[in-house]
């Protein structure tokens, strides 16, 4: 009978069994050398998606959960595109935009300094 | 020769060069285990075939998961770790097909390469290894990788400790058999 000792040793010397040839440069191809695909969108991209996804999703249970909710809705959105298809409404929106606009390109226009001779006249 | 590849440098260090972008350090650590991983998975899987995609699906594990390696902790148990658990889902997958459907290869005749690599005593060993059932396979194969260092065989295994040598004692009693009568 083999004793423990000489099973051990004998474990111990066995050779490890040999990889295919073309093994190591399989597994880094696979890996290290593999090439990076850049995502398709950013992960704000995807987070804007799906926080729309999720509010069209609300939106349309809340209309389908009572019929008031979605008369409600229309009646809404009826007076938004009211106010939004004034012309008054529009001419005040679009002089504020372009106001907004001028002072973002040209700051130099807006002159916010203090002016401390002025002050101590 | 990079920094990476230089054989002073331990495995903990070589993962945290790898995690800050240095892929030759990973390829270092395909290097430093390949063989040992890919000598795990054919005791268990004893098949040449699917022992190399097993080899390369779990360093393909590792990399993907690099992240979630705990530092501290030896690579090799790790690496070993996800090697077996590849090899078990196969083997489970395996197990499913009737013998119909998938040839037995369980045991195969040995490659050019292994004749070559055995001598007698190696190749009665191994015979007798390949004819233990898989649980026993496996922890003497692990014992053989690892050396008596039954925790870190008991990590890879996912097994208490108590059953771990259990099983080695029991292993090593069929070995002994197995060899008292070849």
């Amino acid at each position: 009978m083999i004793d423990d000792d000489a099973l051990d040793r004998a474990l111990f010397a066995l050779p490890l069994a040999t990889p295919p040839g073309d093994l190591r440069a399989a597994i880094l191809r696979a890996t290290i050398d593999a090439p990076e695909f850049a995502p398709v969108m950013s992960t704000r991209d995807i987070l804007l998606m799906g926080v729309a996804a999720a509010i069209g999703v609300w939106l349309l249970m809340f209309m389908l959960g009572d019929h008031r909710n979605a008369e409600a809705f229309a009646r809404n959105a009826y007076s938004l595109t009211q106010l939004f298809g004034n012309l008054q409404t529009l001419s005040w929106l679009a002089a504020g935009t372009a106001v907004a606009g001028i002072v973002a390109m040209f700051p130099e226009t807006l002159d916010l300094r203090i002016h401390r001779g002025r002050r101590q006249a | 020769m990079n920094a990476a590849s230089e054989p002073g440098i331990d495995d903990g260090a070589l993962v945290a060069a790898a995690l800050a972008g240095r892929s030759d350090a990973f390829g270092t650590l395909v290097e430093r285990y390949d063989r040992a991983v890919y000598h795990l998975c054919i005791r268990t899987m004893r098949d040449g075939e699917e022992a190399r995609d097993c080899t390369q699906e779990a360093f393909f594990k590792a990399y993907r998961s690099l992240r979630t390696f705990k530092p501290g902790a030896r690579f090799s148990t790790w690496i070993f770790a996800i090697a077996y658990h590849v090899c078990c889902d196969r083997l489970g997958r395996r197990k499913r097909y009737s013998d119909a459907e998938l040839p037995d290869r369980a045991d195969p005749a040995p490659g050019p390469a292994h004749v070559a690599e055995r001598n007698d005593e190696a190749r009665a060993l191994y015979e007798a290894i390949d004819a233990l059932p898989e649980k026993y396979r496996t922890i003497i194969t692990l014992y053989h990788l690892q050396g008596k260092q039954y925790e870190e065989i008991a990590r890879v295994l996912d097994l208490p400790m108590g059953t771990v040598k259990t099983h080695l004692f029991r292993a090593k009693e069929q070995l002994r058999k197995a060899l008292v009568t070849s």
